[in-house]
């Protein structure tokens, strides 16, 4: 996949990293191995395109980052939702079932 | 993936920055995520290539996460316009910053559309969109014109009006007023050393206010100073008071000397004021004084004696038709007793035009010609919107995946279209800023070197202007942006996104290949018009007009007051004597009139032997009385006998005269011209002798269609009076190279000798090619604008096609396709594309040929040199074009270009 299918996955990925994000703060690889554990590979989303979707949504409000230590003691950047972003998903959570439908029969489409 | 070559091409990849924070980030992860991997037993390089893989394309990820790091945020998906439209721009501007090599391209080529069409509106809005600055309510104002049979049968309309003929216009009803002028004409301004040049407009006190003109300072002159023996009085154009005095606010009540007499300055013109006309004037008049003063008062009577220009202001109601019908009677009823006695037209019309004298019914070749560099401008900009309309159809072959995507996503179509619209406007708009600088320049030099008899607004920006140039920004963005928009957006969403590249290029090519078709015809019809125009312009530069133009200078002496003929004719012995000892000069000899300036003619001759001489029908004889030595000096060939020589110009020398060959023929068709006899004087019947013939000149334009009849007499000739008009000086070289010498010689031969103007005899004839100088350079200018950018383009679909083609051209080479077939295989492209190009713009150029014929000269429009070397440029720049992009074809590495995929 290239960035020029970023598009393809940006509102669908927004609502998963939102509800990723929604138990508790996670790292960008924590929140990649989450999505992938809960969708059981069906969704497979390049990491890259999860990197940008959170950096966007922090951008937008939806998001706060800090940096902290992760639990093998490595450096990381921790996400977590604000008020919008919580408003966010749950407006997400309602919209989701046309979105899904859309990015379904592109996905359906692409040998990914 | 992209093939590496489009990439390179279109720059993708954007730039990288430096961001500590998104590295840090980045390297948490694939720390983490290779460490998962290896804990279920992968090997570190296993790892390493599993996340890699995962996370896609790393470069493009860093770049985009830098992109949003920089702050510029994707808007939430809404649909209301004003957010859409921000948002779209805001893409468009990102994707025009992603790609500074494109844009600039695109924008680069819009510019010189643009740029273009903004030179030519300037020169197309002056000569034939807008009046003459500071007219009221021009549409009321009318030029006069007089439409008439002259005497061998041809119907002419003619601007020329002679004093009493003005009288009668004036009591016409219709015309609410009635004003004249005439010139402007070069007048001497001061004196001694500070004596300049200036162009001097007379003019009627009544022309003013019917024009609607106030004064930036003072005031115009009144009836009471526009008449015979009144107090002379001057107003002086604004651009001249800023140049001559500084805009001393002063200079009212000032003299100032023009001509034959001191004049007091009463006014200042506003900038820009060129009264009627369009040429520049510095100076006005009052008519009627200054005639006086300058010519006696033989006009106020003459019907003879054409000097002046009409122009009537429409009473309220008065119809066109009207006013021409009463004021054509007016005319006939001044002339009644001259047409009477069969000597002028009984049916002679006034034809009341409109101020913009180039829609009028005597258009100048120039106005002609800005008309067809008008359409020829947009034809520049038709040319340049189909090359970035190909480069964006190009271009949109690689972002069709990203267009069916958000397709699929539900982006409508028509926002998708707005959006690609959109960015070919601020191409566009950034073309068209670059186009307003290069204009403003161009501008310049466009209007001084092609159209000097031209007043233009300095500033060449004008609201009319920017208004043009955003209309053609406008339809530059629209032409190019539609096409490419919607192609891009017809694209079958489960083809576009299972075909998995811009390789398939389908029906989007077809369009481009008639858009480059379509480039490579209009450019061979503007070089085609370059190509006729030149050849016009050296038909005519090249012309024998009789006399050597280029050897010739034309020295004309401006006196002290009025001094008595006898003096001014001894002076100019004197210069002339003074100027034949310079070096570099030749011969020098006196001349009564000068071609393409002056011509006199005294009526019919009386030969002795003949019953009646034959007329020529454009009038003539004419006559010239010429020092010893006029012939050899203007290059004119004695043609049999002998040319006029030192001895005739002795006071008492036997009367004698020189016959031009196209007279002989008419006087003399036995060929006895020699030794035969004229009379000139039926009181004082004497003999003047014809002593020789000599080749034939053309008097006063490069087309006559008949060499007029001419003769020379010597200057001791007793039936021809008066001073010389000025020193024919012939020269070894350029004239110039000698002029300063001989005006200071010929200063020098008096004291009384105010001004020297000395203009090379090709600056006189000059005018009567600006047609074709202006044709020729325009053209050539657009239609080589136009090769480039046909060839630009040409050049960037087939680089582009060879690096799409990558893959296929990998394979040939790989199956021992040799270097020869691929560059073939180029090449055969690019001539196809340009053969059908130039078959199609040569049909079109032949079909339109014959409009354009009035404005060529000595060249048939169909001329087969000119398209056959036009053809053969056009594939010969198809082969250059062609060629770096079929070396790339070579250099394609097999390997690399499969193992890409």
């Amino acid at each position: 996949m290239t960035r020029r299918q970023m598009s393809l996955l940006q509102g669908t990925l927004d609502v998963l990293v939102l509800r990723a994000l929604a138990a508790e703060p996670r790292h960008g690889y924590a929140v990649a191995e989450w999505i992938r554990a809960r969708t059981d590979g069906t969704l497979d989303i390049e990491d890259g395109a999860l990197y940008t979707s959170l950096h966007r949504m922090q951008k937008r409000g939806w998001l706060q980052a800090e940096w902290g230590v992760s639990e093998n003691n490595r450096r990381a950047k921790y996400y977590a939702l604000t008020e919008e972003g919580v408003a966010e998903l749950s407006r997400a959570r309602g919209d989701w079932a046309r979105y899904a439908e859309a990015v379904f029969k592109v996905l359906g489409s692409e040998e990914v | 993936m992209l093939p590496d070559g489009v990439r390179r091409f279109f720059r993708l990849d954007g730039v990288l920055g430096r961001d500590d924070d998104v590295d840090a980030e980045l390297q948490h992860h694939f720390e983490a995520a290779v460490s998962a991997h290896r804990r279920q037993g992968l090997s570190e390089d296993e790892a390493r290539a599993a996340v890699r893989a995962r996370f896609g394309d790393e470069r493009a990820y860093r770049a985009a996460l830098k992109r949003i790091g920089t702050g510029r945020v994707r808007m939430r998906e809404k649909t209301e316009w004003g957010e859409a439209i921000v948002r779209s721009v805001v893409r468009a501007i990102r994707g025009m910053r992603r790609n500074p090599g494109f844009t600039f391209s695109v924008a680069f080529v819009l510019a010189l559309g643009i740029g273009a069409n903004a030179v030519m509106f300037g020169v197309v809005d002056r000569l034939l969109l807008s009046p003459p600055q500071h007219i009221v309510e021009h549409d009321d104002v009318r030029l006069l014109h007089v439409q008439r049979e002259i005497f061998n049968g041809e119907t002419r309309t003619m601007r020329s009006f002679t004093w009493p003929d003005y009288q009668d216009l004036k009591s016409v009803s219709a015309f609410a007023s009635v004003g004249a002028y005439s010139g402007p004409q070069e007048v001497i301004v001061g004196r001694g050393e500070e004596a300049s040049l200036a162009d001097a407009v007379q003019a009627t006190a009544s022309l003013f206010p019917l024009l609607g003109v106030s004064p930036s300072r003072g005031r115009f002159f009144t009836e009471a100073e526009d008449r015979l023996g009144a107090e002379p009085v001057a107003v002086l154009a604004h651009e001249y008071w800023e140049r001559e005095y500084g805009q001393n606010p002063d200079v009212l009540g000032q003299q100032i000397d023009i001509s034959q007499a001191s004049y007091t300055i009463i006014g200042i013109a506003p900038p820009g004021f060129t009264g009627a006309e369009l040429a520049p004037a510095d100076l006005w008049i009052p008519m009627q004084r200054s005639q006086e003063i300058e010519q006696g008062d033989g006009w106020v009577d003459s019907r003879g004696w054409y000097w002046l220009q009409a122009v009537a202001r429409l009473g309220d109601g008065a119809t066109t038709e009207a006013a021409e019908a009463e004021s054509s009677a007016a005319h006939r009823a001044g002339r009644a007793e001259m047409i009477e006695q069969d000597f002028y037209d009984a049916d002679a019309l006034i034809i009341a035009g409109p101020v913009i004298a180039a829609r009028g019914p005597n258009p100048t070749s120039e106005a002609q010609v800005a008309r067809w560099l008008g359409g020829v401008s947009l034809i520049v900009l038709l040319i340049a919107c189909f090359n970035v309309a190909n480069l964006l159809l190009a271009r949109a072959v690689t972002t069709r995946r990203e267009m069916a995507v958000r397709l699929a996503l539900g982006v409508g179509r028509g926002r998708l279209v707005a959006e690609v619209v959109l960015e070919a406007m601020l191409l566009a708009l950034l073309g068209a800023g670059i186009a307003m600088g290069v204009a403003r320049v161009l501008s310049g030099t466009v209007h001084r070197v092609l159209l000097p008899g031209v007043a233009f607004t300095d500033s060449g920006l004008d609201g009319r202007l920017l208004g043009f140039a955003l209309l053609a920004t406008l339809i530059a963005g629209l032409v190019t942006g539609v096409l490419p928009a919607l192609q891009g957006t017809r694209t079958d969403l489960t083809v576009a996104l299972r075909s998995g590249g811009p390789r398939s290029s389908g029906g989007g090519s077809r369009l481009r290949v008639a858009l480059l078709v379509g480039q490579a015809a209009l450019s061979v019809v503007l070089l085609v018009g370059a190509g006729l125009f030149v050849k016009s312009l050296d038909r005519a530069e090249n012309l024998d007009l009789g006399f050597d133009q280029d050897r010739v200078l034309v020295t004309m002496l401006e006196w002290n007051e009025s001094l008595p003929a006898a003096e001014r004719a001894s002076v100019y012995s004197e210069a002339l004597d003074r100027v034949r000892r310079l070096p570099g000069v030749r011969e020098a000899a006196l001349t009564y009139t000068i071609p393409f300036y002056s011509s006199i003619s005294l009526g019919q001759p009386r030969v002795p032997g003949l019953d009646s001489v034959p007329r020529h029908h454009n009038g003539g004889p004419y006559v010239n009385k010429v020092g010893a030595g006029y012939l050899e000096t203007m290059g004119l060939s004695v043609r049999a006998g002998r040319g006029i020589g030192a001895p005739d110009d002795t006071e008492g020398a036997s009367p004698v005269a020189v016959v031009s060959e196209s007279m002989a023929a008419a006087y003399w068709p036995a060929g006895d011209a020699i030794g035969s006899c004229m009379i000139f004087d039926e009181d004082e019947p004497v003999c003047t002798e014809v002593i020789g013939v000599v080749e034939n000149h053309r008097r006063q334009a490069l087309v006559e269609d008949d060499p007029h009849f001419l003769y020379y007499v010597n200057q001791g000739h007793p039936d021809f009076q008066g001073p010389p008009q000025a020193i024919m000086v012939g020269t070894d070289g350029d004239p110039e190279l000698v002029l300063e010498a001989v005006r200071a010689e010929a200063r020098d031969a008096s004291t009384q000798v105010r001004f020297v103007n000395a203009t090379s005899l090709a600056d006189f004839v000059e005018p009567e090619l600006r047609s074709w100088t202006m044709g020729a350079a325009m053209f050539t200018v657009f239609g080589a604008l136009a090769l480039i950018v046909a060839a630009w383009g040409l050049y960037s679909v087939l680089a582009f096609d060879v690096a799409l083609r990558r893959h296929e051209l990998g394979v040939r080479t790989a199956l021992g396709a040799g270097v020869g077939r691929l560059v073939h295989m180029v090449i055969r492209r690019a001539v196809g594309l340009v053969g059908v190009g130039t078959a199609l713009g040569l049909l079109i150029a032949l079909a339109a040929a014959p409009f354009v014929r009035p404005l060529l000269f000595q060249v048939p429009e169909r001329d087969p040199m000119t398209y056959g070397v036009v053809a053969a440029l056009l594939m010969l720049v198809g082969c250059a074009a062609g060629a770096v992009p079929a070396m790339r074809a070579t250099r394609v590495d097999p390997r690399e270009a499969l193992t890409s995929e």
